[in-house]
């Protein structure tokens, strides 16, 4: 079979691709591991033993290195070794570069592997390859040049005793994608911690914000907690006669403990509002969601962040616009006239089909 | 000049200075400047007709004409008819609020008089006033505040002429040369003439302007109303008003002491750069303002001393620690945060004073004032066209979460803040699926709010292979929305007209003085309802009109 590149990315190791699939067991799948240690001899039984424990999983060999840890320095007296080993499935041939390199393959997946036909073999090779990015059926019908319906059956056993699993991929929601059962999909596949079954998850995003908005909003006024927070509760009063100058309460402009992004990925960590592990740079784009909502503002250069007051917890914007915090205007001129939103007051002119004398939203409004 | 502002102009002075006026109005705005024989010919009038139309629309200054041209010719100005039309209600509130009760009657008659008449000779308005000393007095205060102006001859000719002929006259006084090309020649004649344009046009700033050199009113000269005065009063509303919903009732208090302190030294609202220090807006800072209540200030005393375990504490939850209202004076060594009594009030009004210009400097996104200095307590500034700017802003993206809802406000303040931006990102940074916001641009984009740039990617301009960029252009959709509200007036006024030719007998009969009978005065006061109901829209519309559109 010719040698097919596909990209090689598993975990930790180096950007090296499999060259050639392990050739099917001599002996019948149902082989067990002391089988397989037993049909090696000592010397590449001693060489493998070294290959797994010498380093970390994963680890690639060059023949150098491998010639050193066999004590061998004859390359031809090598070989059989590796062969020996390839033929069982312990050691896999990888090629980066121009060079040929080896990994050791532990025994249990070699077992695995063996036990397995050999277009399966093939297509999980790919698949394992993949790592965490998984593999589309597509890709992997292109690399093993087999037929749709072998690749199918091939995917549906692999899928059947646990070794494979399908995926949603956020970028493409069309297609099948693969990867190891064992794997946990990449950020790239499932979207990050906003995405719930590949899809954007609005109403987990809408209740952490409105929670971080309280939390800053909290930290941004003196005074009991919720008082600014609900529109629907009166001003509170101390002196009904000086009442109009009591209704503001502000940290002076000094005050330096306004929330910072570390401070708020923390409230929300230490919460426990979500077990979904969420980084500061998360945190940082609830916040500037809040920012376009006009909820909060950043102040000291972006250092931290303090509520506009009349802000409301709700979803949306609101610009702390509506709430009539201090006796403030409610500002919406345009809105309240039902000229405002009129969707035909391009068609509105005295005597035409639309005109304000006999406008029906006009007589209902001046009713009102 | 949109359809918009001339179909209201037009209705405004139907109903204020009756049809022929209106439609000679209406003729100069369609057709631009005409002289006197064209305007015949456009409108369909007699030039007899014209003529005496013009006479007080000359007088009130809403046509302009040019003493350049033979023959002359008439421009109408639509700045000057919408104020004196739309704002004259609020300019003779403005006027009650500041005159005490028995100087108020003078001073109402004599700006009712001025927006009735346009301008008046000062001599000949005290022959006819009944009280001639009350009114000269209340002239005086007027024209000391810039709320009356002075005016001269040249003032009657449209504005634009005016520049043209000053760049006329500076070109004529540079010689030509061959040494100096034409173009320069008029770049720099244009220099000068800019120049002494801003002379020309800040000459009434001056104090002493419709004074004697004794201090005593000229009443050689003509005034009329300064409506470039009161356009810096209407923002200086707009602006506590604000500052009053982002900050609070006190800060605004002091706020709007701020901007009275400036506001001798204003003159129009494209002016900035004034600067004023604390000592100064300190001197007539209302004593009964209680500064200190409004602020949870760190009281000295525990501030010397909140060290160790007690300042880290205080770092967790400061507002837990505040001393509550009733709470007992055992706890008031406790607290680190209290507000500060009425007992520390003579001792730190400059320093409570310096907090609460502090914290209107200390929103980037609404700046209130800035700080430039330390003289003088401290010295501050209002970049007026960056406040403005941010107002404009919050005002638009208001009336779009108004009007599309709040994800609609959301993408603008994005697309706002990173200028051009594909759909995308969009999505990304608003945490909205890519699906749900495209309706929400589409709608954008409708409205004005949002432009679309295609760049391709290939030569064949493939859809499949093409960016698009979504970015949002200030100017244009503020002059929009701006449109938006005119037209909106426009509606509403033209209901009110309606609303009166609906009872056209009641009409007769009040302005033949006869007796109403019962169901008629319920009728009269049903209208006056409704009437009212449309007018104050249309004045708070107008403060729409005064920020998306005067206030650049």
């Amino acid at each position: 079979m010719p040698p097919v590149k596909s990209s090689y990315k598993a975990s930790g190791s180096s950007a090296a691709e499999p060259y050639t699939l392990p050739s099917p067991p001599a002996s019948s799948a149902s082989s067990s591991a002391s089988t397989h240690m037993e049909g090696l001899n000592k010397a590449a039984q001693s060489l493998y033993t070294k290959m797994i424990t010498s380093n970390e999983d994963g680890h690639v060999y060059t023949q150098a290195e491998l010639s050193e840890l066999a004590g061998i320095s004859d390359a031809m007296k090598l070989m059989p070794l590796i062969q020996e080993h390839m033929n069982l499935g312990l050691v896999k041939m990888l090629r980066q570069g121009d060079d040929l390199c080896f990994q050791a393959v532990k025994k249990e997946e070699a077992e695995k592997i063996q036990a397995m036909s050999k277009d399966e073999a093939m297509v999980y090779s790919y698949i394992e390859s993949s790592g965490t990015e998984g593999i589309w059926t597509k890709t992997i019908k292109a690399k093993t040049n087999l037929h749709q319906s072998v690749v199918q059956r091939c995917l549906k056993s692999l899928e059947g005793k646990r070794y494979i699993k399908n995926i949603k991929s956020v970028k493409y929601p069309t297609r099948k994608i693969y990867m190891l059962y064992n794997l946990q999909p990449s950020i790239d596949v499932t979207g990050g911690p906003w995405f719930t079954d590949s899809e954007l998850d609005t109403e987990f995003i809408s209740s952490l914000l409105s929670i971080v908005f309280r939390f800053v909003a909290s930290e941004s006024f003196p005074g009991d907690d919720h008082r600014r927070l609900s529109v629907s509760s009166k001003p509170r009063k101390r002196n009904s006669s000086k009442a109009t100058q009591h209704e503001q309460l502000s940290f002076p402009a000094s005050y330096s403990k306004y929330p910072t992004v570390s401070s708020i990925h923390e409230f929300v960590r230490n919460s426990g509002i979500t077990t979904v592990d969420l980084a500061p740079a998360d945190i940082k784009s609830l916040i500037d969601v809040l920012v376009y909502d006009g909820k909060i503002e950043p102040i000291d250069e972006g250092m931290a962040y303090r509520a506009i007051p009349g802000a409301t917890p709700e979803c949306g914007a609101d610009l702390g616009a509506d709430a009539e915090i201090g006796g403030g205007v409610v500002w919406d001129a345009l809105t309240e006239v039902p000229c405002g939103p009129c969707l035909v007051s391009d068609l509105c002119r005295a005597g035409g089909p639309v005109s304000a004398e006999e406008c029906i939203y006009l007589d209902e409004w001046l009713i009102q | 000049m949109s359809q918009f502002d001339a179909e209201l102009l037009v209705l405004l002075v139907r109903d204020f200075y009756g049809s022929l006026a209106s439609t000679v109005i209406d003729t100069l705005l369609k057709e631009g400047r005409l002289s006197l024989s064209l305007l015949a010919r456009y409108s369909s009038l007699s030039t007899a007709t014209i003529q005496r139309v013009l006479v007080p629309l000359l007088q009130l200054r809403f046509v302009r004409h040019s003493v350049f041209d033979s023959p002359t010719t008439y421009v109408v100005s639509p700045e000057h008819i919408y104020s004196s039309i739309v704002r004259a209600g609020q300019i003779i509130a403005y006027v009650d609020d500041i005159f005490s009760e028995e100087e108020s009657s003078a001073a109402l008659q004599v700006i009712k008089n001025l927006l009735l008449y346009g301008h008046i000779r000062i001599s000949d308005y005290l022959s006819a006033a009944p009280n001639p000393a009350a009114s000269t007095s209340a002239i005086a205060t007027l024209l000391r505040r810039k709320l009356l102006t002075t005016l001269t001859t040249e003032e009657f000719a449209p504005e634009s002429d005016r520049v043209r002929a000053l760049i006329n006259e500076k070109l004529a006084s540079i010689p030509r040369k061959a040494t100096v090309s034409e173009s320069k020649r008029a770049q720099a004649a244009e220099l000068e003439a800019q120049e002494a344009w801003h002379r020309i046009a800040t000459r009434h700033d001056s104090l002493s302007d419709g004074f004697l050199s004794s201090g005593e009113v000229d009443t050689s000269v003509v005034v009329t109303v300064n409506h470039e005065k009161f356009a810096v009063l209407a923002r200086s509303r707009v602006l506590v008003d604000f500052a009053k919903r982002r900050i609070g009732a006190v800060t605004a208090a002091v706020y709007k002491h701020v901007l009275e302190t400036m506001e001798p030294r204003l003159f129009r609202s494209d002016e900035s750069r004034i600067t004023i220090s604390s000592l100064e807006i300190l001197k007539n800072l209302d004593e009964d303002l209680d500064l200190g209540h409004a602020l949870a200030i760190t009281s000295r005393r525990r501030k010397r001393d909140s060290s160790g375990s007690d300042s880290e504490s205080s770092q967790q939850r400061p507002h837990k620690r505040r001393r509550k209202e009733n709470d007992s004076s055992s706890s008031e060594s406790e607290s680190d945060y209290e507000m500060n009594g009425n007992n520390s009030k003579s001792a730190s009004q400059m320093e409570v004073l310096n907090m609460h210009l502090a914290l209107l400097c200390s929103s980037p996104s609404l700046p209130f004032l800035k700080r430039v200095g330390s003289k003088g307590g401290g010295e501050y500034t209002i970049d007026f066209s960056a406040l403005m700017n941010s107002i404009r802003a919050l005002e638009y993206d208001k009336l779009i979460a108004k009007r599309q809802g709040a994800v609609a406000c959301r993408l603008l303040r994005i697309i706002r803040d990173k200028g051009r931006i594909d759909e995308k990102q969009i999505a990304q940074a608003a945490l909205l699926p890519a699906k749900e916001i495209r309706a929400h641009l589409t709608a954008l984009h409708e409205c004005g709010g949002l432009d679309l740039q295609e760049v391709p990617r290939g030569a064949d301009r493939a859809p499949s292979r093409t960016y698009y960029l979504w970015h949002h252009r200030p100017a244009a959709a503020h002059a929009l929305m701006a449109q938006q509200v005119i037209r909106a007036m426009t509606r509403c006024y033209a209901r009110v007209i309606d609303e009166r030719a609906r009872r056209p007998g009641v009409f007769a009969k009040i302005a033949r003085e006869a007796a109403l009978s019962a169901a008629e005065v319920e009728e009269v006061r049903k209208l006056r309802d409704v009437e009212e109901k449309l007018v104050v829209q249309i004045t708070r519309l107008d403060r729409l009109v005064l920020v998306f559109r005067d206030c650049l």
